[in-house]
Protein backbone atom coordinates (compact mmCIF):
# COMPACT_ATOMS: atom_id res chain seq x y z
CA UNK A 1 0.00 0.00 0.00
CA UNK A 2 1.54 3.29 -1.12
CA UNK A 3 0.56 6.70 0.24
CA UNK A 4 0.64 8.95 -2.82
CA UNK A 5 0.86 12.15 -0.74
CA UNK A 6 3.70 10.99 1.48
CA UNK A 7 6.87 13.03 0.90
CA UNK A 8 5.11 14.97 -1.82
CA UNK A 9 7.82 16.16 -4.12
CA UNK A 10 6.48 18.79 -6.48
CA UNK A 11 7.88 21.37 -8.80
CA UNK A 12 5.93 24.63 -8.87
CA UNK A 13 6.16 27.25 -11.54
CA UNK A 14 4.34 30.50 -10.86
CA UNK A 15 3.32 32.86 -13.64
CA UNK A 16 2.99 36.01 -11.55
CA UNK A 17 4.16 39.43 -12.74
CA UNK A 18 6.65 41.01 -10.32
CA UNK A 19 5.46 44.27 -8.82
CA UNK A 20 7.17 46.50 -6.28
CA UNK A 21 5.71 49.50 -4.47
CA UNK A 22 7.31 52.12 -2.27
CA UNK A 23 6.43 55.30 -0.28
CA UNK A 24 8.75 58.25 0.33
CA UNK A 25 8.55 61.85 1.69
CA UNK A 26 10.18 65.14 0.65
CA UNK A 27 13.20 66.40 2.53
CA UNK A 28 11.02 68.20 5.09
CA UNK A 29 8.88 65.11 5.59
CA UNK A 30 5.69 67.03 4.83
CA UNK A 31 4.65 65.76 1.35
CA UNK A 32 4.49 62.01 0.64
CA UNK A 33 4.48 60.02 -2.59
CA UNK A 34 4.08 56.40 -3.64
CA UNK A 35 5.81 54.80 -6.64
CA UNK A 36 5.37 51.36 -8.28
CA UNK A 37 7.44 49.18 -10.57
CA UNK A 38 5.74 46.48 -12.68
CA UNK A 39 7.47 43.55 -14.36
CA UNK A 40 10.90 44.70 -13.10
CA UNK A 41 10.89 47.75 -15.35
CA UNK A 42 13.68 50.11 -14.41
CA UNK A 43 11.79 53.40 -14.87
CA UNK A 44 8.74 52.52 -12.85
CA UNK A 45 5.35 54.18 -12.94
CA UNK A 46 4.79 57.89 -12.33
CA UNK A 47 4.68 58.75 -8.56
CA UNK A 48 1.34 59.48 -6.95
CA UNK A 49 1.09 61.96 -4.04
CA UNK A 50 -0.49 60.51 -0.90
CA UNK A 51 -1.32 61.74 2.53
CA UNK A 52 1.00 61.22 5.48
CA UNK A 53 -1.64 59.04 7.16
CA UNK A 54 -1.83 56.69 4.20
CA UNK A 55 1.95 56.50 4.10
CA UNK A 56 2.00 55.50 7.74
CA UNK A 57 -0.61 52.79 7.06
CA UNK A 58 1.62 51.34 4.38
CA UNK A 59 4.77 51.56 6.49
CA UNK A 60 3.04 49.80 9.35
CA UNK A 61 1.84 47.02 7.05
CA UNK A 62 -1.74 47.87 7.75
CA UNK A 63 -2.70 47.59 4.11
CA UNK A 64 -2.19 44.79 1.56
CA UNK A 65 0.20 45.45 -1.29
CA UNK A 66 -2.30 44.61 -4.06
CA UNK A 67 -5.01 46.66 -2.33
CA UNK A 68 -2.61 49.62 -2.25
CA UNK A 69 -1.77 49.14 -5.93
CA UNK A 70 -5.46 48.85 -6.92
CA UNK A 71 -6.11 52.17 -5.19
CA UNK A 72 -3.17 54.18 -6.45
CA UNK A 73 -2.32 52.47 -9.76
CA UNK A 74 -5.73 51.21 -11.05
CA UNK A 75 -4.88 51.32 -14.79
CA UNK A 76 -1.66 49.36 -14.33
CA UNK A 77 -3.46 46.80 -12.17
CA UNK A 78 -6.14 46.34 -14.84
CA UNK A 79 -3.44 45.55 -17.37
CA UNK A 80 -1.84 43.22 -14.81
CA UNK A 81 -5.12 41.31 -14.29
CA UNK A 82 -5.62 40.97 -18.04
CA UNK A 83 -2.11 39.62 -18.48
CA UNK A 84 -2.64 37.06 -15.69
CA UNK A 85 -5.95 35.96 -17.23
CA UNK A 86 -4.28 35.61 -20.63
CA UNK A 87 -1.49 33.55 -19.12
CA UNK A 88 -4.02 31.23 -17.47
CA UNK A 89 -5.85 30.71 -20.77
CA UNK A 90 -2.62 30.06 -22.64
CA UNK A 91 -1.55 27.49 -20.06
CA UNK A 92 -4.85 25.65 -20.32
CA UNK A 93 -4.68 25.72 -24.11
CA UNK A 94 -1.14 24.36 -24.14
CA UNK A 95 -2.01 21.54 -21.79
CA UNK A 96 -5.22 20.67 -23.67
CA UNK A 97 -3.19 20.18 -26.85
CA UNK B 1 24.76 -18.82 -109.87
CA UNK B 2 22.20 -20.50 -107.64
CA UNK B 3 20.35 -18.56 -104.93
CA UNK B 4 22.37 -20.38 -102.26
CA UNK B 5 25.66 -19.35 -103.88
CA UNK B 6 24.37 -15.81 -104.41
CA UNK B 7 23.42 -15.66 -100.75
CA UNK B 8 26.74 -16.97 -99.53
CA UNK B 9 28.97 -14.91 -101.83
CA UNK B 10 27.08 -11.62 -102.15
CA UNK B 11 24.36 -11.31 -99.52
CA UNK B 12 26.22 -12.45 -96.38
CA UNK B 13 29.06 -9.88 -96.80
CA UNK B 14 26.44 -7.15 -97.26
CA UNK B 15 24.54 -8.35 -94.19
CA UNK B 16 27.72 -8.35 -92.10
CA UNK B 17 28.71 -4.91 -93.36
CA UNK B 18 25.28 -3.42 -92.63
CA UNK B 19 25.24 -5.09 -89.18
CA UNK B 20 28.69 -3.72 -88.27
CA UNK B 21 27.78 -0.29 -89.61
CA UNK B 22 24.53 -0.27 -87.62
CA UNK B 23 26.29 -1.43 -84.42
CA UNK B 24 28.88 1.32 -84.84
CA UNK B 25 26.21 3.98 -85.38
CA UNK B 26 24.24 2.73 -82.38
CA UNK B 27 27.37 2.88 -80.21
CA UNK B 28 28.19 6.39 -81.39
CA UNK B 29 24.62 7.52 -80.74
CA UNK B 30 24.68 6.07 -77.21
CA UNK B 31 28.06 7.74 -76.53
CA UNK B 32 26.77 11.08 -77.81
CA UNK B 33 23.71 10.76 -75.56
CA UNK B 34 25.83 9.89 -72.51
CA UNK B 35 27.96 13.01 -73.06
CA UNK B 36 24.91 15.25 -73.51
CA UNK B 37 23.32 17.22 -70.65
CA UNK B 38 20.35 14.82 -70.53
CA UNK B 39 22.72 11.85 -70.32
CA UNK B 40 24.79 13.42 -67.51
CA UNK B 41 21.67 14.39 -65.53
CA UNK B 42 20.26 10.89 -65.96
CA UNK B 43 23.31 9.58 -64.11
CA UNK B 44 22.16 11.20 -60.86
CA UNK B 45 19.84 9.55 -58.43
CA UNK B 46 19.56 8.04 -54.97
CA UNK B 47 20.84 4.68 -56.25
CA UNK B 48 23.82 6.24 -57.98
CA UNK B 49 21.69 6.97 -61.03
CA UNK B 50 21.40 3.29 -61.93
CA UNK B 51 17.62 3.20 -62.41
CA UNK B 52 17.46 6.68 -63.96
CA UNK B 53 20.24 5.82 -66.41
CA UNK B 54 18.55 2.57 -67.38
CA UNK B 55 15.31 4.46 -68.02
CA UNK B 56 17.16 7.02 -70.13
CA UNK B 57 18.81 4.26 -72.17
CA UNK B 58 15.43 2.59 -72.66
CA UNK B 59 14.02 5.85 -73.92
CA UNK B 60 16.99 6.13 -76.32
CA UNK B 61 16.03 2.72 -77.69
CA UNK B 62 12.64 4.17 -78.61
CA UNK B 63 13.59 7.67 -79.72
CA UNK B 64 17.18 7.24 -81.01
CA UNK B 65 17.67 7.28 -84.78
CA UNK B 66 19.86 4.15 -84.81
CA UNK B 67 19.12 2.55 -81.44
CA UNK B 68 15.42 2.28 -82.31
CA UNK B 69 16.13 0.02 -85.32
CA UNK B 70 14.45 -3.38 -85.13
CA UNK B 71 15.37 -6.59 -86.93
CA UNK B 72 12.80 -5.73 -89.58
CA UNK B 73 14.54 -2.35 -90.12
CA UNK B 74 17.87 -4.14 -90.37
CA UNK B 75 16.50 -6.45 -93.08
CA UNK B 76 15.17 -3.43 -94.96
CA UNK B 77 18.59 -1.76 -94.74
CA UNK B 78 20.22 -4.91 -96.09
CA UNK B 79 17.66 -5.01 -98.90
CA UNK B 80 18.42 -1.38 -99.80
CA UNK B 81 22.14 -2.14 -99.96
CA UNK B 82 21.52 -5.24 -102.10
CA UNK B 83 19.33 -3.18 -104.42
CA UNK B 84 22.26 -0.83 -104.98
CA UNK B 85 24.28 -3.87 -106.10
CA UNK B 86 21.46 -5.00 -108.43
CA UNK B 87 20.61 -8.08 -106.33
CA UNK B 88 16.90 -8.84 -106.14
CA UNK B 89 15.85 -10.25 -102.78
CA UNK B 90 13.53 -13.18 -103.40
CA UNK B 91 11.45 -14.72 -100.56
CA UNK B 92 13.97 -17.60 -100.47
CA UNK B 93 16.89 -15.25 -99.97
CA UNK B 94 14.94 -13.41 -97.27
CA UNK B 95 14.27 -16.74 -95.58
CA UNK B 96 18.02 -17.55 -95.77
CA UNK B 97 18.77 -14.15 -94.23
CA UNK B 98 16.52 -14.97 -91.28
CA UNK B 99 18.10 -18.41 -90.97
CA UNK B 100 21.53 -16.77 -90.81
CA UNK B 101 20.35 -14.46 -88.06
CA UNK B 102 18.97 -17.48 -86.18
CA UNK B 103 22.39 -19.15 -86.41
CA UNK B 104 24.06 -15.91 -85.25
CA UNK B 105 21.62 -15.66 -82.36
CA UNK B 106 22.15 -19.29 -81.34
CA UNK B 107 24.04 -19.61 -78.04
CA UNK B 108 27.50 -21.05 -78.58
CA UNK B 109 27.99 -22.62 -75.17
CA UNK B 110 26.15 -23.68 -72.02
CA UNK B 111 27.32 -20.67 -70.05
CA UNK B 112 26.25 -18.27 -72.80
CA UNK B 113 22.85 -19.95 -72.94
CA UNK B 114 22.44 -19.87 -69.15
CA UNK B 115 23.42 -16.21 -68.81
CA UNK B 116 21.20 -15.20 -71.72
CA UNK B 117 18.26 -17.16 -70.34
CA UNK B 118 18.75 -15.73 -66.83
CA UNK B 119 18.91 -12.18 -68.19
CA UNK B 120 15.82 -12.56 -70.36
CA UNK B 121 13.80 -14.06 -67.48
CA UNK B 122 14.62 -11.35 -64.94
CA UNK B 123 12.54 -8.22 -64.32
CA UNK B 124 15.54 -6.17 -65.47
CA UNK B 125 14.88 -7.32 -69.03
CA UNK B 126 11.16 -6.42 -68.95
CA UNK B 127 11.65 -3.21 -70.93
CA UNK B 128 13.96 -4.91 -73.44
CA UNK B 129 11.59 -7.84 -73.89
CA UNK B 130 8.64 -5.49 -74.42
CA UNK B 131 10.52 -3.56 -77.08
CA UNK B 132 11.55 -6.61 -79.10
CA UNK B 133 9.81 -6.99 -82.43
CA UNK B 134 7.89 -10.20 -83.27
CA UNK B 135 10.62 -11.21 -85.74
CA UNK B 136 13.27 -10.75 -83.07
CA UNK B 137 11.29 -13.03 -80.72
CA UNK B 138 10.95 -15.59 -83.50
CA UNK B 139 14.69 -15.49 -84.24
CA UNK B 140 15.60 -15.90 -80.58
CA UNK B 141 13.23 -18.83 -80.09
CA UNK B 142 14.51 -20.56 -83.19
CA UNK B 143 18.09 -19.90 -82.09
CA UNK B 144 17.35 -21.54 -78.76
CA UNK B 145 15.69 -24.51 -80.45
CA UNK B 146 18.66 -24.90 -82.75
CA UNK B 147 21.00 -24.96 -79.77
CA UNK B 148 18.80 -27.55 -78.04
CA UNK B 149 19.47 -26.78 -74.39
CA UNK B 150 19.39 -29.58 -71.83
CA UNK B 151 16.85 -29.50 -69.02
CA UNK B 152 19.64 -28.69 -66.56
CA UNK B 153 20.74 -25.68 -68.59
CA UNK B 154 17.18 -24.41 -68.84
CA UNK B 155 16.59 -24.90 -65.13
CA UNK B 156 19.79 -23.14 -64.11
CA UNK B 157 19.03 -20.23 -66.46
CA UNK B 158 15.52 -19.77 -65.07
CA UNK B 159 16.78 -20.23 -61.50
CA UNK B 160 19.41 -17.52 -61.81
CA UNK B 161 16.81 -15.14 -63.29
CA UNK B 162 14.39 -15.88 -60.45
CA UNK B 163 17.12 -15.41 -57.84
CA UNK B 164 18.03 -12.02 -59.34
CA UNK B 165 14.36 -10.99 -59.15
CA UNK B 166 14.15 -12.17 -55.54
CA UNK B 167 17.15 -10.02 -54.55
CA UNK B 168 15.78 -7.04 -56.48
CA UNK B 169 12.52 -7.25 -54.53
CA UNK B 170 14.41 -6.77 -51.29
CA UNK B 171 15.39 -10.35 -50.60
CA UNK B 172 13.04 -10.46 -47.63
CA UNK B 173 11.60 -13.49 -45.91
CA UNK B 174 14.70 -15.51 -45.19
CA UNK B 175 15.58 -18.80 -46.83
CA UNK B 176 11.96 -19.98 -46.82
CA UNK B 177 10.82 -16.82 -48.58
CA UNK B 178 13.60 -17.15 -51.14
CA UNK B 179 12.65 -20.74 -51.94
CA UNK B 180 8.96 -19.83 -52.21
CA UNK B 181 9.69 -16.88 -54.49
CA UNK B 182 12.10 -18.72 -56.77
CA UNK B 183 9.79 -21.74 -56.82
CA UNK B 184 6.77 -19.63 -57.76
CA UNK B 185 8.78 -17.81 -60.42
CA UNK B 186 10.00 -21.08 -61.94
CA UNK B 187 6.51 -22.54 -61.86
CA UNK B 188 5.14 -19.48 -63.62
CA UNK B 189 7.86 -19.67 -66.25
CA UNK B 190 7.14 -23.34 -66.76
CA UNK B 191 3.42 -22.68 -67.18
CA UNK B 192 3.69 -19.58 -69.33
CA UNK B 193 6.43 -20.76 -71.69
CA UNK B 194 5.84 -24.31 -72.87
CA UNK B 195 8.94 -26.26 -73.81
CA UNK B 196 9.84 -27.10 -77.39
CA UNK B 197 8.76 -30.72 -76.88
CA UNK B 198 5.36 -29.46 -75.73
CA UNK B 199 5.15 -27.37 -78.85
CA UNK B 200 5.90 -30.40 -81.02
CA UNK B 201 3.16 -32.30 -79.26
CA UNK B 202 0.77 -29.42 -79.86
CA UNK B 203 1.69 -29.45 -83.52
CA UNK B 204 1.00 -33.17 -83.66
CA UNK B 205 -2.35 -32.67 -81.98
CA UNK B 206 -3.23 -29.97 -84.42
CA UNK B 207 -2.48 -32.31 -87.32
CA UNK B 208 -4.96 -34.90 -86.02
CA UNK B 209 -8.16 -33.60 -87.45
CA UNK B 210 -10.32 -36.66 -87.71
CA UNK B 211 -10.33 -40.38 -86.82
CA UNK B 212 -12.05 -43.18 -88.57
CA UNK B 213 -13.12 -46.76 -87.92
CA UNK B 214 -13.02 -48.10 -84.39
CA UNK B 215 -11.21 -45.00 -83.17
CA UNK B 216 -13.97 -42.61 -84.24
CA UNK B 217 -15.23 -42.27 -80.64
CA UNK B 218 -11.74 -41.51 -79.29
CA UNK B 219 -11.51 -37.78 -78.40
CA UNK B 220 -9.13 -35.65 -80.44
CA UNK B 221 -7.14 -34.76 -77.32
CA UNK B 222 -5.81 -38.32 -77.19
CA UNK B 223 -2.45 -38.44 -78.96
CA UNK B 224 -2.17 -40.55 -82.11
CA UNK B 225 -0.91 -44.03 -81.21
CA UNK B 226 -2.54 -43.93 -77.79
CA UNK B 227 -6.07 -44.68 -78.99
CA UNK B 228 -5.90 -48.38 -77.98
CA UNK B 229 -4.71 -47.46 -74.53
CA UNK B 230 -7.55 -44.99 -74.14
CA UNK B 231 -10.12 -47.56 -75.28
CA UNK B 232 -8.78 -50.11 -72.76
CA UNK B 233 -9.08 -47.54 -69.98
CA UNK B 234 -12.60 -46.73 -71.03
CA UNK B 235 -13.53 -50.44 -70.93
CA UNK B 236 -12.12 -50.77 -67.41
CA UNK B 237 -14.01 -47.71 -66.23
CA UNK B 238 -17.22 -48.95 -67.74
CA UNK B 239 -16.78 -52.29 -65.96
CA UNK B 240 -16.19 -50.55 -62.63
CA UNK B 241 -19.25 -48.37 -63.12
CA UNK B 242 -21.34 -51.46 -63.94
CA UNK B 243 -20.14 -53.21 -60.78
CA UNK B 244 -20.89 -50.12 -58.66
CA UNK B 245 -24.35 -49.87 -60.16
CA UNK B 246 -25.01 -53.54 -59.37
CA UNK B 247 -23.82 -53.07 -55.79
CA UNK B 248 -26.01 -49.97 -55.33
CA UNK B 249 -29.01 -51.88 -56.65
CA UNK B 250 -28.32 -54.69 -54.16
CA UNK B 251 -27.99 -52.28 -51.24
CA UNK B 252 -31.21 -50.54 -52.24
CA UNK B 253 -33.03 -53.84 -52.40
CA UNK B 254 -31.72 -54.85 -48.95
CA UNK B 255 -32.34 -51.49 -47.34
CA UNK B 256 -35.93 -51.02 -48.48
CA UNK B 257 -37.66 -52.54 -45.41
CA UNK B 258 -35.58 -50.51 -42.89
CA UNK B 259 -35.94 -47.22 -44.76
CA UNK B 260 -37.25 -45.32 -41.73
CA UNK B 261 -34.27 -46.36 -39.65
CA UNK B 262 -31.86 -45.04 -42.25
CA UNK B 263 -33.43 -41.57 -42.42
CA UNK B 264 -31.52 -40.05 -39.51
CA UNK B 265 -28.28 -41.49 -40.89
CA UNK B 266 -28.85 -39.58 -44.11
CA UNK B 267 -29.72 -36.37 -42.27
CA UNK B 268 -26.71 -36.48 -40.01
CA UNK B 269 -24.09 -35.44 -42.56
CA UNK B 270 -26.35 -32.59 -43.64
CA UNK B 271 -26.48 -31.30 -40.07
CA UNK B 272 -22.76 -31.58 -39.71
CA UNK B 273 -22.32 -29.74 -42.96
CA UNK B 274 -24.67 -26.98 -41.81
CA UNK B 275 -22.81 -26.51 -38.57
CA UNK B 276 -19.48 -26.61 -40.40
CA UNK B 277 -20.39 -23.80 -42.75
CA UNK B 278 -20.43 -20.93 -40.22
CA UNK B 279 -17.09 -22.11 -38.86
CA UNK B 280 -15.61 -21.88 -42.34
CA UNK B 281 -17.13 -18.43 -42.77
CA UNK B 282 -15.72 -17.29 -39.45
CA UNK B 283 -12.28 -18.56 -40.37
CA UNK B 284 -12.45 -16.80 -43.70
CA UNK B 285 -13.54 -13.56 -42.07
CA UNK B 286 -10.78 -13.78 -39.51
CA UNK B 287 -8.19 -14.37 -42.23
CA UNK B 288 -9.45 -11.39 -44.18
CA UNK B 289 -9.33 -9.13 -41.14
CA UNK B 290 -5.79 -10.18 -40.25
CA UNK B 291 -4.46 -9.94 -43.78
CA UNK B 292 -1.22 -8.17 -42.83
CA UNK B 293 -0.89 -9.74 -39.40
CA UNK B 294 0.94 -12.77 -40.74
CA UNK B 295 3.46 -10.66 -42.64
CA UNK B 296 4.05 -8.36 -39.67
CA UNK B 297 4.52 -11.34 -37.34
CA UNK B 298 7.02 -12.88 -39.77
CA UNK B 299 9.21 -9.80 -39.41
CA UNK B 300 8.73 -9.67 -35.63
CA UNK B 301 6.68 -6.48 -35.95
CA UNK B 302 3.40 -7.63 -34.40
CA UNK B 303 1.78 -4.92 -32.31
CA UNK B 304 3.84 -2.20 -34.00
CA UNK B 305 0.73 0.02 -33.79
CA UNK B 306 1.18 0.24 -30.00
CA UNK B 307 4.65 1.65 -30.54
CA UNK B 308 3.29 4.15 -33.10
CA UNK B 309 0.57 5.32 -30.71
CA UNK B 310 3.10 5.76 -27.89
CA UNK B 311 5.91 7.04 -30.11
CA UNK B 312 6.50 10.08 -27.89
CA UNK B 313 6.88 7.97 -24.77
CA UNK B 314 9.11 5.41 -26.50
CA UNK B 315 11.38 8.13 -27.90
CA UNK B 316 11.55 9.81 -24.51
CA UNK B 317 12.48 6.49 -22.91
CA UNK B 318 14.99 5.59 -25.64
CA UNK B 319 18.05 6.66 -23.58
CA UNK B 320 16.69 4.57 -20.69
CA UNK B 321 16.24 1.58 -23.03
CA UNK B 322 19.77 1.95 -24.41
CA UNK B 323 21.34 2.29 -20.96
CA UNK B 324 19.18 -0.66 -19.88
CA UNK B 325 20.90 -2.77 -22.54
CA UNK B 326 24.14 -2.51 -20.59
CA UNK B 327 22.70 -2.62 -17.09
CA UNK B 328 20.46 -5.58 -17.93
CA UNK B 329 17.20 -3.74 -17.23
CA UNK B 330 16.09 -3.94 -20.88
CA UNK B 331 15.68 -7.69 -21.11
CA UNK B 332 14.22 -7.89 -24.62
CA UNK B 333 17.41 -6.64 -26.28
CA UNK B 334 19.57 -9.59 -25.30
CA UNK B 335 21.79 -10.81 -28.12
CA UNK B 336 20.45 -14.35 -27.87
CA UNK B 337 16.91 -13.41 -28.96
CA UNK B 338 17.98 -10.79 -31.47
CA UNK B 339 20.50 -12.56 -33.65
CA UNK B 340 18.43 -12.15 -36.83
CA UNK B 341 17.59 -8.42 -36.52
CA UNK B 342 21.18 -7.59 -35.53
CA UNK B 343 22.50 -9.74 -38.40
CA UNK B 344 20.04 -7.98 -40.72
CA UNK B 345 21.35 -4.55 -39.67
CA UNK B 346 25.00 -5.61 -40.00
CA UNK B 347 24.31 -7.18 -43.40
CA UNK B 348 22.54 -3.96 -44.44
CA UNK B 349 25.68 -1.99 -43.60
CA UNK B 350 27.73 -3.96 -46.11
CA UNK B 351 25.18 -4.33 -48.91
CA UNK B 352 25.59 -1.89 -51.80
CA UNK B 353 22.10 -2.20 -53.31
CA UNK B 354 20.22 0.76 -51.79
CA UNK B 355 16.86 -1.02 -51.85
CA UNK B 356 18.29 -4.01 -50.03
CA UNK B 357 20.21 -1.78 -47.62
CA UNK B 358 17.07 0.14 -46.61
CA UNK B 359 15.07 -3.05 -46.21
CA UNK B 360 17.67 -4.87 -44.12
CA UNK B 361 18.53 -1.98 -41.81
CA UNK B 362 14.92 -0.72 -41.62
CA UNK B 363 13.35 -4.06 -40.78
CA UNK B 364 16.10 -5.00 -38.33
CA UNK B 365 15.83 -1.66 -36.54
CA UNK B 366 12.02 -1.75 -36.48
CA UNK B 367 12.15 -5.23 -34.98
CA UNK B 368 14.45 -4.11 -32.15
CA UNK B 369 12.45 -0.94 -31.43
CA UNK B 370 9.24 -2.97 -31.42
CA UNK B 371 10.58 -5.42 -28.85
CA UNK B 372 12.19 -2.82 -26.57
CA UNK B 373 9.17 -0.50 -26.94
CA UNK B 374 6.74 -3.18 -25.87
CA UNK B 375 8.88 -3.95 -22.86
CA UNK B 376 8.95 -0.28 -21.87
CA UNK B 377 5.17 0.04 -22.31
CA UNK B 378 4.62 -3.08 -20.21
CA UNK B 379 6.88 -1.58 -17.55
CA UNK B 380 4.85 1.65 -17.55
CA UNK B 381 1.49 -0.12 -17.49
CA UNK B 382 2.70 -2.38 -14.69
CA UNK B 383 3.18 0.67 -12.44
CA UNK B 384 -0.12 2.27 -13.32
CA UNK B 385 -2.31 -0.79 -12.91
CA UNK B 386 -0.57 -3.13 -10.52
CA UNK B 387 0.11 -0.86 -7.51
CA UNK B 388 -2.27 -0.43 -4.55
CA UNK B 389 -2.65 3.12 -3.20
CA UNK B 390 -4.00 4.47 0.07
CA UNK B 391 -7.46 5.89 -0.56
CA UNK B 392 -8.22 9.53 0.35
CA UNK B 393 -11.66 11.06 0.89
CA UNK B 394 -12.99 13.94 -1.14
CA UNK B 395 -12.29 17.31 0.55
CA UNK B 396 -13.73 20.74 -0.02
CA UNK B 397 -11.50 22.84 -2.24
CA UNK B 398 -9.59 25.59 -0.42
CA UNK B 399 -10.90 28.98 -1.69
CA UNK B 400 -7.31 30.14 -2.27
CA UNK B 401 -6.90 27.61 -5.05
CA UNK B 402 -9.16 27.91 -8.09
CA UNK B 403 -10.02 25.77 -11.08
CA UNK B 404 -7.53 22.88 -10.65
CA UNK B 405 -7.07 20.71 -13.74
CA UNK B 406 -4.83 17.69 -14.17
CA UNK B 407 -3.24 17.00 -17.57
CA UNK B 408 -0.74 14.16 -17.63
CA UNK B 409 1.56 14.80 -14.70
CA UNK B 410 0.87 18.54 -14.61
CA UNK B 411 -1.67 20.25 -12.37
CA UNK B 412 -2.80 23.69 -13.51
CA UNK B 413 -4.53 25.97 -11.06
CA UNK B 414 -4.63 29.53 -9.77
CA UNK B 415 -3.23 29.98 -6.26
CA UNK B 416 -4.16 33.38 -4.83
CA UNK B 417 -5.28 34.32 -8.37
CA UNK B 418 -1.81 33.62 -9.76
CA UNK B 419 -1.65 30.87 -12.42
CA UNK B 420 0.70 28.06 -11.47
CA UNK B 421 1.73 24.75 -13.02
CA UNK B 422 2.70 21.98 -10.66
CA UNK B 423 4.62 18.92 -11.87
CA UNK B 424 3.46 15.93 -9.84
CA UNK B 425 5.21 12.60 -9.21
CA UNK B 426 3.99 9.64 -11.30
CA UNK B 427 2.65 7.81 -8.23
CA UNK B 428 0.31 10.75 -7.46
CA UNK B 429 -1.05 10.72 -11.02
CA UNK B 430 -1.48 6.93 -10.89
CA UNK B 431 -3.36 7.21 -7.59
CA UNK B 432 -5.60 9.90 -9.12
CA UNK B 433 -6.28 7.78 -12.24
CA UNK B 434 -7.11 4.77 -10.04
CA UNK B 435 -9.62 6.93 -8.13
CA UNK B 436 -7.70 6.67 -4.84
CA UNK B 437 -6.96 10.38 -4.71
CA UNK B 438 -9.75 12.90 -5.50
CA UNK B 439 -8.72 16.05 -7.38
CA UNK B 440 -9.81 18.51 -4.65
CA UNK B 441 -7.87 16.59 -2.01
CA UNK B 442 -4.85 16.56 -4.31
CA UNK B 443 -5.17 20.31 -4.97
CA UNK B 444 -5.40 21.08 -1.24
CA UNK B 445 -2.31 18.94 -0.59
CA UNK B 446 -0.45 20.77 -3.33
CA UNK B 447 -1.49 24.15 -1.88
CA UNK B 448 -0.28 23.09 1.57
CA UNK B 449 3.02 21.94 0.12
CA UNK B 450 3.39 25.22 -1.83
CA UNK B 451 2.84 27.24 1.33
CA UNK B 452 5.37 25.09 3.14
CA UNK B 453 7.91 25.66 0.36
CA UNK B 454 7.13 29.40 0.31
CA UNK B 455 7.67 29.65 4.05
CA UNK B 456 11.01 27.95 3.74
CA UNK B 457 11.78 30.20 0.77
CA UNK B 458 10.81 33.41 2.59
CA UNK B 459 12.70 32.37 5.73
CA UNK B 460 15.73 31.90 3.59
CA UNK B 461 15.12 35.28 1.94
CA UNK B 462 14.83 36.97 5.32
CA UNK B 463 18.05 35.36 6.45
CA UNK B 464 19.76 36.54 3.26
CA UNK B 465 18.34 40.05 3.73
CA UNK B 466 19.60 40.22 7.27
CA UNK B 467 23.04 39.19 6.26
CA UNK B 468 23.13 41.89 3.53
CA UNK B 469 24.40 45.33 4.56
CA UNK B 470 22.70 47.35 1.84
CA UNK B 471 20.33 50.11 2.82
CA UNK B 472 16.84 50.27 1.42
CA UNK B 473 14.29 53.04 0.96
CA UNK B 474 12.04 53.93 3.83
CA UNK B 475 9.43 51.36 2.96
CA UNK B 476 9.35 49.01 0.03
CA UNK B 477 7.48 45.78 -0.64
Amino acid sequence: MIDPLADLDIEVQSFDIPRTVSVYPDQAGIRWWTKAWFNNRKEGEASVEITRELALLFIRDNIEKDEWLEEHFPKQMEIYHNAIQQTREQLLQQINI
Amino acid sequence: MTEQELFEKRVIPVMNRVRDDLSHKQAMEAMKFNNSFAGIVSGMGPDGGMAAHMAAMDSLKITGEWNSKTVEDYIEMVKDELKKEDIRVTPDIESMMIDKMVRDQMPKSSIEYIMRKAASNSIFSLADEAMKSPLQHEIEERGEELYGPTKLEKGVGLGIGAAADFLAFGGVGGVGGALKFVGADLALNAVLSPSSSDKKKEEQEMKVIEREGKYKDVPLVVLPGHEEEWLRMQDKENQTIDTEKAEEAMIEALARPSETVQMPVIEEPAQVQQSAEPVQEQTARKENADGWQGVMSTFGLNGLGDIGRNAGYILAMLPDILVGMFTGRTKSLGLKDNMMPVASIIAGMFVKNPLLKMTLIGLGGANLINKAGHEELAHRDGISTGTQFRRYDEEQLDPRIENPQLRGTTLIASIDSIPVTVTLPQKVVDAYSQGALPLNTLANAVLARCDQMQQIGSAQERFEEQSRTETRTLSQR
